[in-house]
């Protein structure tokens, strides 16, 4: 697959996609690159414009925002990583068990889900974070609780298809037990897909992070989180604009990279077929009520013509 | 036909009960105990054990979950929300207050994302591939990528302290509608956009469109008499569906960014203060209007199509 993924990608795909590893690479390292404690209050610094000691300033209790804005995108590429990984390990095991088992289980667990996606994901964290109270690990259980049913459907889906296969089939006679048979050949091909419908995900993830931080809600203070800096950095909004511009800045940057990089991913994906909830999402739609998620085919002059930017 | 709309709203309506449930089942396992948190806010420090039974007999607490259950969602079915936990005031007559407020929001951000994704969408078909089409298609990612609360704080530094063009704060007739509008509405303005220009695409390349046009038929003609009923069924029903999944949820924090006294504003301070009879109604009524626009949306997909129109008639479904 990363085979794939590296030789289809050319020109803005490609820049994506380095853009995206970079900034992962350099969240992880955030800490070394820091020039200064992110966390060092210096009030006689406070609003201090860029400068030789501060490349991007300080804020209003005097700490250096390159610093912060450096920590701030560890923090939110941990939590996304966390909820995705979550979501993906929840909802895909649900999603491929119902699909193997079948039956009387697989429509409870489609209906459960379908009450699930008809929720928008933040409104269902808000809630569970409402009633559980505030923290980091109450966000990520959240945020998790709010994503996880599109992994669900889709895994299911792809173990529904998978579940016809001759070799499946030809398995079965040769006496492999089912935990085999599920362990080894159906949760593996539900990673593929999952994997890139993660991709795309993960932007709006991202965005859920900021806003429940900026709600007060999610990653709280002294921790940097950019909508945490954002909802403090309002407030100065007519004295020190930096403030807000620039976490902006930078989550707006690192939303736009990663759903650069996923729309073509997702495309140009190797087996060139959507489910019909990826195709849904990547167009914004919500998929309809019925049970059923159809496989839609999307051709690939098409897929090249919709990337070919 | 009929038979379709009975199916679609009897799922409706299993939905709606199920996600009741969940909202119930929420509530109900959260830690805490309101009947202490209540008997201690009526009765002080000193509340006793016999207080906080008290408490809880009056709240009907000590029944069983399906009774509890049953009772709220009796209770909100004849308009009584309860009495929220931080003024004791009722939490419906709350909700009425601020309906009109997040409506007027909800509209005019409607208004903005029809507008401008048509535009945007307009502007790229008008020659596929070319320069227009590749930067409205960026303008819509970034659309997409910018949080809102990113967005609003920018259009109030542009043009409330820069240039005070629009009043920043609070809710006083149509001028001090516009920026929150437009900060709520770019995000789905951005994705009906990319949706609606794939639609047009797709339309564009259909043979009767090619015909039709190869024969001279007039590009405007084109557009309205072959393009627009061709994409509408799915537009509209892409548009509905962003207004439950994006504009609504946006609400709390535009709201909270404008102070506008809207329920996205109400559902934010009951969550912070754990105020679970205004969570749970402000929760119900979310889960009621994304369900009837999705109800509405699958119909008007069904009304629209003369495809499926005929299906039905014809009794295949």
């Amino acid at each position: 697959m990363i085979r794939t993924v590296v030789t289809a990608l050319r020109g803005l795909p490609r820049a994506a996609g380095i853009a995206v590893l970079v900034m992962v690479v350099v969240s992880l390292v955030a800490p070394l690159l820091a020039p200064y404690d992110p966390n060092a209050i210096d009030l006689g610094n406070a609003f201090g414009g860029p400068g030789a000691h501060h490349l991007l300033g300080t804020d209003q209790l005097g700490r250096d925002l390159l610093s912060r804005l450096l920590l701030a995108s560890q923090t939110t590429i941990t939590a996304v990583a966390a909820v995705i990984g979550c979501a993906i390990v929840v909802g895909g095991t649900i999603g491929v068990l119902a699909g193997a088992i079948g039956g009387i289980v697989d429509e409870i667990v489609m209906r459960v889900t379908d009450v699930f996606m008809s929720i928008p994901s933040m409104v269902i964290a808000l809630a569970v974070i409402g009633a559980f109270g505030t923290g980091y690990l109450t966000m990520i259980i959240a945020l998790t609780l709010g994503w996880w049913s599109a992994y669900a459907r889709l895994s299911r889906s792809v173990v529904l298809s998978t579940k016809e296969q001759p070799h499946i089939e030809a398995l079965k006679v040769l006496g492999a037990s089912p935990v085999r048979i599920f362990g080894r050949h159906l949760v593996p091909a539900a990673i593929g897909p999952a994997l890139v419908y993660a991709a795309g995900d993960a932007g709006l993830v991202a965005l859920s992070v900021a806003s429940l931080s900026f709600l007060g809600m999610g990653v709280k203070p002294p921790q940097s989180e950019w909508g945490q800096m954002l909802v403090d950095g309002t407030r100065y909004l007519e004295s020190d604009a930096m403030l807000v511009i620039l976490p902006g800045a930078a989550l707006t940057l690192f939303v736009v990279t990663l759903n650069v990089f996923s729309r073509s991913i997702a495309l140009r994906s190797s087996q060139g077929a959507l489910p019909r909830a990826t195709l849904a999402r990547r167009l914004g739609r919500l998929p309809s009520l019925a049970p059923r998620a159809a496989r839609v085919r999307v051709a690939p002059d098409r897929a090249k013509r919709m990337v070919s930017q | 036909m009929l038979r379709m709309i009975v199916r679609r709203v009897g799922v409706a309506v299993i939905t709606f009960v199920l996600a009741s449930v969940l909202i119930f089942l929420l509530v109900d396992l959260a830690p805490g105990d309101p009947a202490k948190l209540l008997a201690e806010r009526r009765f002080g420090a000193t509340s006793t054990m016999e207080n906080v039974a008290q408490v809880r007999a009056e709240l009907g607490l000590d029944r069983s979950a399906p009774e509890r259950y049953l009772s709220w969602i009796g209770h909100a079915f004849r308009g009584d929300f309860g009495s929220s936990f931080q003024n004791g005031r009722s939490v419906a007559h709350d909700l009425a207050d601020k309906v009109g407020v997040s409506l007027i929001l909800v509209l005019c951000a409607a208004l903005v994302a029809l507008v401008l994704g048509v535009l945007l969408a307009g502007l790229g078909a008008w020659r596929p591939g070319g320069w227009i089409d590749r930067a409205t298609r960026g303008v819509a990612m970034t659309g997409v990528s910018v949080p809102t609360f990113f967005l609003g704080p920018l259009l109030l530094l542009a043009f409330t302290l820069k240039a005070p063009v629009f009043p920043a704060i609070g809710e006083s007739g149509p001028p001090s509608w516009v920026l929150p509008a437009l900060t709520l509405g770019c995000g789905s303005a951005a994705i009906f956009a990319i949706v609606v220009r794939v639609l047009v695409e797709e339309a564009m390349t259909q043979q009767y469109v090619i015909t039709g046009r190869s024969v001279g038929a007039l590009p405007g003609a084109v557009l309205v008499r072959d393009v627009l009923p061709n994409i509408a069924p799915q537009a509209v029903t892409v548009f509905l569906t962003q207004i439950g999944f994006t504009v609504l949820p946006g609400l709390t924090i535009v709201e909270t960014i404008f102070a506008w006294p809207g329920i996205g504003d109400y559902f934010l301070r009951g969550l912070l203060f754990r105020d679970f009879p205004v969570i749970q109604a402000v929760l119900l009524l979310f889960v009621v209007v994304l369900i009837v626009l999705n109800l509405v949306a699958d119909l008007i997909q069904g009304i629209l199509d003369p495809r499926v129109r005929r299906s039905l008639r014809e009794g295949t479904r």
